[in-house]
């Protein structure tokens, strides 16, 4: 029976690893700020820890893991201390640039300097327009983008799947505008 | 932002895939003639796209550490064997392959020898597993994860080895 146990944990700890980045980024691209995304990530995973009795094999896993990082994302606004903190994308990029040799994938040879920094600034722009979207929106909008089915988001954030609709359609309208500079090709 | 045609609201829907096949037809021919819903369209397109290549951070060097910090905090788990058996059936899936249950008693094996979440230090071989679990990668992956069928019968094959 001990190994049971055993094998329960190494279960809990797969998942820990294979979602662990996904979620931090899910939460990074919602609120902007590396540390608290962090944060809000191992708060998800506490609260799987916490209510993995409760889940129920009737929806997938990827789906019901969303579902409790959106409710930690929405938690998150409620609290006044984040409300208008967010850091500099070009201060985590050199961070994590500097200590952190040989992870960040290196730089194509050809690329200038000015490039790299438009490319950040460019990056800027995006997260900042994905951040600036109403919360339910950009809910609704980086689910889909990481692949989530109407249906799937419709349970995460619970609402109907045309308000889901009507949600995905409008964080595209107006990130379509916010970025047009971008989108001519 | 300009007022478009009558199609334009299912042009979000087009791209996620997500309109009946009759609609879908409609819309698709209807972009075939509708130079104005081709152009918001294609915008969306790369709208997409221009998602897709905006970086993913990585966690900091003690997110693990930080995790497992808050992990021992945690109250012991009232119902321990439940609340992993939970989640245990849903990872190990339903359904029996015989010729899987060997492997993942392996894996098993390894898993609960060098894995060890409470321990704050991450020893050489949680490094090497860790490194090693890049097949858990992606999401989908997970979800149709029937390499580990049958968590009763492979238990059982346990205790009898
Ligand atoms: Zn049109």
């Amino acid at each position: 029976m001990a190994a049971f146990k055993e094998g329960d944990r190494a279960a809990f700890r797969m998942l820990f690893d294979a979602y662990k980045k996904k979620i931090v980024n899910f939460c990074y691209r919602f609120c902007g700020v590396r540390e608290t995304a962090e944060d809000m990530a191992q708060e998800v995973f506490l609260r799987v820890y916490r209510a993995a009795a409760t889940y129920t094999p009737d929806a997938k896993f990827s789906t019901w893991i969303f579902r409790i990082a959106v409710n930690v994302c929405l938690n998150e606004l409620r609290r006044p201390a984040y409300r208008y903190k967010t850091e500099p994308v070009d201060g985590w990029m050199k961070e994590s640039v500097s200590d952190k040799k040989g992870y960040e994938p290196a730089a194509p040879r050809e690329t200038s300097p000015d490039m790299m920094i438009e490319k950040h600034e460019q990056e800027r722009i995006i997260r900042e327009s994905i951040r600036k979207l109403p919360e339910r929106q950009r809910v609704a909008f980086l689910l889909v983008n990481e692949g989530a089915s109407y249906e799937e988001i419709s349970q995460q954030i619970g609402l109907s799947e045309s308000g889901v609709k009507s949600l995905i359609h409008r964080a595209r309208e107006t990130l379509r505008e916010t970025l047009k500079e971008f989108l001519r090709e | 932002m300009r007022r478009s045609c009558k199609e334009h609201p299912y042009l979000s829907q087009l791209l996620d895939g997500e309109l009946s096949e009759t609609k879908a037809m409609e819309v698709r021919s209807h972009l075939e003639t509708c130079e104005r819903c081709q152009q918001v369209f294609a915008e969306l397109t790369q709208l997409g796209s221009l998602l897709k290549t905006l970086p993913e951070i990585d966690l900091s060097p003690d997110f693990d550490k930080a995790f497992d910090k808050r992990l021992r905090n945690e109250p012991a788990a009232p119902n321990y064997q439940r609340l992993f058996g939970r989640l245990r059936d849903y990872f190990f899936g339903l359904g029996f392959k015989p010729r899987m249950a060997a492997a993942v008693i392996v894996i098993l094996i390894i898993a609960a020898a060098v894995l060890n979440p409470l321990s704050s230090e991450p020893t050489l071989e949680e490094r090497f597993m860790a490194e090693n679990l890049d097949f858990f990668d992606t999401l989908d992956m997970i979800d149709q994860l029937d390499l580990f069928t049958n968590w009763d019968a492979i238990t059982k094959m346990d205790e009898n080895t």
